[in-house]
């Protein structure tokens, strides 16, 4: 196949993956998605710590490997990286305890 | 074929291809995505209200599946998934399954819980209806 439309396939995919993400992120924000009791742990108190602590452990996982990732992207030569990396030890441990605790404090509230 | 054939054929293709995309786009605009990271109600008829657990792997799903297709793309080929990527996913998904079982325990639990102080309530009843009759057998 041609580069050209090689090159017009990948922007095309790359455009509809970004314009998918943004179509949710924009729904989230404008009330199209709902979110309500995300931060809740039975619906009548407003917030719950252990909720709010796996809420920040997913966004600072899921960001931090996106930056391992594209700098690894960044620092390999083109077309050389045959894998996704690694997902740091460090992170995973976080996340890892970070869901452990929010299961524990769940099980604890259902009792 | 002909380079110019071949040419064309590619041309179709990618029309086609971004075709689809636009079409599930516009589709995905118009669709009621209110419910997509909500838990159903426990009654029929309730709105629920919102998981973490759905939201996890909604943004997991964005930034791994992202990741993959860019490097996919610029590799020629698909790449591999590393084992602690698929652990933070077990570790997502797991933790899903696991709060999901927390929550059927509990419903099983008052559910039997109901089932059996009724039971025990008829019982009563009846022992207090034999004790009225006389015989004095009690609830037993």
């Amino acid at each position: 196949m041609p580069a050209t439309f090689v090159n017009i396939l990948e922007f095309l995919l790359l455009a509809w993956l970004a314009a998918v993400a943004g179509l949710v992120a924009y729904k989230m924000l404008t009330g199209g998605i709902r979110l309500d009791g995300l931060l809740s742990a039975d619906g009548t108190t407003p917030v719950s710590v252990e909720r709010v602590q796996l809420l920040i452990g997913t966004i600072s996982a899921a960001g931090g490997y996106l930056i391992v990732a594209v700098k690894a992207a960044r620092e390999a030569a083109p077309g050389t990286l045959n894998a996704l990396p690694d997902f740091p030890v460090s992170l995973l441990v976080l996340f890892g305890g970070s869901s452990s605790f929010y299961l524990m404090s769940k099980f604890i509230r259902m009792k | 074929m002909s380079t110019t054939g071949l040419h064309l054929m590619y041309y179709v293709l990618t029309v086609l291809i971004g075709a689809f995309g636009l079409l599930a786009l516009v589709k995905l605009w118009k669709m009621d995505l209110s419910g997509l990271v909500t838990e159903t109600g426990s009654h029929p008829g309730s709105q629920g209200k919102a998981s973490l657990s759905r939201f996890q792997a909604l943004l997991f799903t964005f930034v791994i599946a992202g990741l993959m297709l860019v490097l996919s793309i610029e590799h020629g080929e698909m790449v591999e998934v590393p084992e602690t990527v698929l652990g933070i996913l077990g570790i997502s998904i797991g933790g899903y399954t696991l709060s999901k079982g927390i929550q059927g325990s509990k419903k099983d639990g008052s559910q039997d819980g109901g089932q059996t102080g009724g039971g025990q309530a008829g019982g009563d009843q009846a022992g207090g209806g034999q004790a009225g009759g006389g015989q004095g057998q009690g609830g037993a």
